[in-house]
């Protein structure tokens, strides 16, 4: 009974959550080495939308190891993050549409993460929904 | 007539859609002037997004080979450019739609999909090595930074794909390899321009 429950509430690292874990990790190498780079180089360019870029990445690759390490702490960590994200890359899509000036290079999130093929809006909402589902 | 006509026209504007009509009108107004530029008229609508960077890229180097034969020009173009560049996306296209055939089929990833992943592994690998040779010769990327990050991150992503493909022994699994196999021809196009920017 005992194992029946853990079985259950641990497997956000198996099946379709490893191809999420998977996605979030190529965002989170992207996103990251994108953030590290602008910040290294240029960052009076675009100060706000760099450390954005920054805090995306950083939301990225904790959210991937919330999913991995899958018990209950990680299961937290993955939804907080989901939910960063979602919240993040909605409001910042909408505020580079409203006041492009502040975000005068893109961030992974700006346009609702267009540049990106929209995956950065898709991301949470699966995120969710499969944290939702393995519960 | 008289009465029904303005109405029953308004209905068939709304219905079967006038601009539809403009649009048709204005493109055969317009055709004779865009007749230089319309080479490039078959990728004009899906421009955006990064397959459409692809998908430009796919048609530009199909010109360029097609300029190239007819007048011979010493190779002093990007390292990354040409057969290597274009075989490294072919193959990931092919290995992904392979893995999406496995993922659909409930399959794991099976040896064609891991064989596959090692070609476009040593294709990569190529063309690092041809991007290091270009350096050694004295050639520069546009974007140092940026073609160095993504050079790297390339070379990781079949083996990322393999690793992970080896942990998931079910059609998620194949999912992993068909997703990773979709992101790197976008890397490879990246990479080109990376390279470019300052040469062009």
């Amino acid at each position: 009974m005992a194992e029946l429950r853990t079985a259950r509430t641990t497997r956000t690292n198996a099946g379709p959550g490893r191809l999420l874990i998977a996605v979030y990790l190529l965002f989170a190498i992207a996103a990251t080495s994108r953030a590290g780079l602008q910040i290294a180089t240029k960052f009076d360019e675009a100060p706000l939308a760099y450390l954005l870029s920054a805090l995306a990445a950083v939301v990225y690759i904790v959210a991937a190891v919330g999913l991995a390490r899958a018990g209950h702490t990680g299961r937290r960590v993955a939804l907080a993050c989901c939910t960063v994200e979602l919240v993040g890359v909605v409001g910042i899509g909408a505020f580079s549409l409203v006041r492009p000036d502040l975000f005068p290079d893109e961030t992974v999130w700006s346009g609702f993460g267009s540049g990106y093929g929209y995956i950065p809006l898709l991301l949470p909402i699966l995120g969710l929904a499969w944290l939702a589902k393995t519960r | 007539m008289s009465h029904s006509a303005p109405y029953s026209r308004r209905q068939g504007d709304c219905a079967y859609g006038l601009p539809g009509w403009r649009i048709e009108t204005d493109r055969t107004a317009a055709a004779p002037q865009t007749g230089v530029t319309s080479r490039r008229s078959p990728t004009a609508g899906v421009t955006g997004g990064p397959y459409g960077a692809l998908l430009r890229r796919l048609v530009e180097w199909g010109g360029e080979r097609l300029e190239r034969r007819a007048t011979p020009v010493s190779g002093t173009g990007s390292p990354i450019d040409g057969v290597p560049a274009v075989a490294a996306i072919v193959v990931s296209l092919l290995v992904a739609a392979w893995a999406l055939v496995a993922t659909l089929r409930h399959r794991a990833p099976d040896r064609v999909q891991l064989i596959g992943l090692a070609v476009l592994e040593l294709i990569l690998l190529g063309l690092a090595v041809l991007a290091g040779v270009a350096l050694a010769g004295g050639e520069r990327p546009g974007e140092p930074g940026a073609f160095f990050g993504y050079l790297v991150t390339l070379v990781c992503l079949p083996p990322l794909a393999a690793v992970l493909a080896r942990m998931e022994p079910t059609r998620w699994g194949s999912a992993i390899v068909c997703a990773i196999c979709l992101v790197t021809p976008v890397v490879v196009v990246r990479l080109q321009q990376t390279w470019e920017l300052l040469g062009g």
